[in-house]
């Protein structure tokens, strides 16, 4: 493995994955940290960009705005009290009283190196367990596939909404819009309506960016429109000379950081969980430990460390199930496959059979990609500060014409934008429902592959119940069974 | 004193769960019909569009129709959808069971008239948007599309044209000397 290793630190190291390492850190940032937008809505837009470069430097430069994005995050949550995403809401608990308390920059670069941290612990994670979980998932046969993406299914509509049947509805729905276009057995056309564009199916790049990006901007669009603000931001006041986060209060902290991130680490490997719960469990476990609980809430730096490291250690840890199984622990990770398949990888346990350099080039070029996050967010700070100014009425409308950009770039097709300016307004309309986007790509995403095991295992077994008789198959389903009884029926439901 | 606060604190916890059990309520009304929407949208596609738009051609032999996975997909999301419309009519009987959704951002949410409206604007706005694009081309549509939204949204000083104007020409440009890619 070490030597896998180093040949992937000598692939990835040169000047041009640099140059897009750095780039995706910068836009990771930037969009984590804008009004309105997150790193999910700038991966999404970025995604049909990495058409034009080579596997390694594509998926790094995307895995390098995922890091990016998450302390980008942080940034409006400690310096205004408005969170970039909904994982930094925990921040905002010690991160804007401290800075309310004249150290906003002490407060950044806690919250910085605590996520360089936590990123670290969780990509060192991934890389021990990546090779040993694909060979066990190189056991299981059609019926196993089967029931693990049923588990999957259910564990993202049990946990991403708050209604498991609704989380299901939109799951099915995103799992019948992918079996358009043409059988994958016998090439009749289903469901084209005469279409020439839909006989490849629907474009997964229309579908994300329409769905994830352009559902959200538009429901924002709506709102400033319906809502005028005239907010203006304003940071707190401070001394400069008091900023420098000292070695001693880093190292202070350091328990909270590897506590953190090893929560972080399980929460990402596990479908459906989530960053923001990550980032709870964090700072509820660092408060329980902590020798002066009564100081959370109140600027702990404990408090800042304890969010961010675990939120950014689901990062790397989600790409655990992403590389061993083909299954994707979250958003990011879901979006990183339709990445890979763009490039022409197929995730799952035989891409580490097939793709064993490009994977371990990969996990280089994330390695690099914190040191170089650490770097570029400590000094360029004072330029992401400055993005929280920017005014949303103008990103929104701009953030439109990149998306058509994007869309229409690989296919050179208007179809396709036609196509994402349907489904922005089935995410818009899903989102306002509160039906879960998440189980809503991921049946869309892992639609083809569900088929493609159902039809294995009958033909293989000729009945589906093989999916209770095989040992390896049933803790699965008994899973899914167990949080259907447990969510489905619960009292809350 | 304790009195006054008794009473005002009761006033307040009603008013508060008046306005919760409203939004509520609402979202379970909302639940309803979605979920007959989708009932009917899923007896089309079963009785309909699939047999009509999944064409099986004689000669041509697989294990498997190719209508299986699509039936598969459309009756799973007719019994959620059944399941999703009886729940929320026996919540709606028995209103202690009520439970508030709300999304990440803890916005309440539903759906109502205003949404329908800005369903339909941004109906409209898409195919107006479309048409140019075939039209006019690139620059001139996402122009005029620019200068609409920020406008709506409230930005309508000097950075209204250059912005407008500008980004599309940029992004054109930079386009077709980085990658040699022609918008439309």
């Amino acid at each position: 493995m070490i030597e896998q290793l180093i040949a992937g630190f000598s692939a990835s190291f040169t000047l041009y994955n640099m140059g897009f390492i750095i780039l995706g850190i910068m836009i990771g940032i930037v969009f984590g940290a804008m009004p309105g937008l997150s790193s999910i809505t700038g991966l999404t837009i970025m995604i049909p960009l990495t058409f034009y470069l080579s596997p390694v430097t594509a998926i790094a430069f995307l895995v390098a705005i995922t890091k990016g994005g998450t302390s980008g995050g942080a940034i409006p949550a400690i310096l205004i009290n408005t969170p970039g995403s909904s994982e930094a809401v925990a921040t905002t608990r010690d991160g804007y009283p401290l800075a309310q308390k004249g150290y906003p920059i002490k407060a950044l670069r806690m919250a910085l190196y605590s996520s360089v941290f936590g990123d670290t612990c969780s990509d060192v994670v991934l890389i021990l367990l990546a090779a040993p979980m694909a060979l066990i998932a190189l056991q299981f046969g059609p019926a196993e596939i089967t029931a693990l993406i049923i588990l999957a299914f259910t564990m993202i509509a049990a946990l991403s909404g708050q209604s498991l049947v609704k989380g299901l509805i939109a799951t099915f729905l995103g799992v019948f819009f992918a079996t358009w276009g043409l059988d994958p057995e016998s090439g009749i056309p289903r469901m084209t309506f005469g279409v020439i564009d839909l006989y490849d199916g629907i474009s997964l790049n229309a579908v994300t960016i329409g769905v994830l990006a352009l559902g959200s901007v538009a429901s924002q669009l709506v709102d400033v429109w319906r809502n005028p603000t005239s907010d203006t931001v304003s940071f707190p006041r401070y001394d400069k000379s008091k900023q420098a986060l000292k070695f001693k209060e880093f190292k202070g902290c350091l328990r909270t950081l590897i506590r953190s991130s090893y929560i972080g680490t399980f929460v990402g490997m596990l479908p459906g969980l989530g960053v923001t719960l990550a980032a709870f469990l964090g700072y509820a476990s660092a408060k329980r430990a902590s020798k002066q609980p009564e100081k959370f809430g109140k600027g702990a730096l404990e408090g800042i460390a304890a969010t961010e490291a675990a939120n950014s250690a689901v990062c790397g840890a989600n790409l655990v199930p992403t590389i061993a199984l083909g299954i994707p622990g979250n958003l990011a990770a879901a979006l990183l496959i339709g990445a890979f398949m763009i490039h022409g990888i197929t995730p799952g346990p035989f891409m580490m059979e097939k793709s064993g350099a490009m994977i371990y080039s990969l996990f280089a070029s994330m390695l690099m990609a914190n040191a170089v996050h650490a770097l570029i967010g400590r000094y360029g700070s004072p330029i992401w500060v400055q993005v929280l100014k920017a005014p949303i009425g103008i990103i929104l409308p701009s953030v439109i014409v990149l998306c058509v950009i994007g869309v229409y770039l690989p296919a050179s097709s208007l179809f396709e934008v036609g196509l994402m300016f349907m489904f922005m307004m089935v995410g818009y309309i899903l989102r306002k429902l509160s039906y879960s986007l998440v189980s809503f790509f991921m049946g869309f995403l892992l639609g083809p592959m569900l088929e493609h095991s159902i039809k294995q295992t009958m033909m293989l077994y000729g009945n589906m119940t093989v999916l209770i008789t095989r040992p390896a198959a049933l803790p699965f389903i008994l899973i899914t069974l167990y949080l259907i009884w447990r969510i489905g029926f619960s009292k809350k439901n | 004193m304790g009195c006054l606060e008794a009473v005002t604190f009761r006033a307040w916890k009603r008013d508060n769960m008046t306005v919760r059990n409203d939004s509520e309520t609402h979202m379970a009304r909302v639940n309803v019909i979605t979920g007959c929407i989708l009932i009917t949208f899923c007896l089309l596609a079963v009785l309909w569009l699939i047999p009509a738009y999944i064409v099986v051609q004689d000669g041509v032999s697989t294990a498997f129709s190719p209508r299986l996975f699509p039936y598969i997909a459309i009756v799973s999301l007719l019994l959620l959808s059944s399941i999703l419309v009886i729940s929320n009519v026996l919540k709606l009987r028995n209103p202690e069971t009520l439970t508030q959704e709300e999304s990440e951002e803890n916005e309440v949410l539903g759906f109502g008239r205003k949404e329908i409206v800005n369903c339909i604007v941004m109906a409209i706005g898409i195919a107006l948007y479309m048409l140019l694009l075939k039209y006019t081309g690139f620059v001139i549509a996402s122009a005029l599309m620019l200068s609409v939204s920020m406008y709506i949204s409230h930005n309508r000083g000097i950075l209204l044209p250059i912005i407008s104007i500008g980004f599309p020409w940029a992004m054109k440009l930079l386009f077709w000397y980085a990658l040699e890619v022609r918008l439309p």
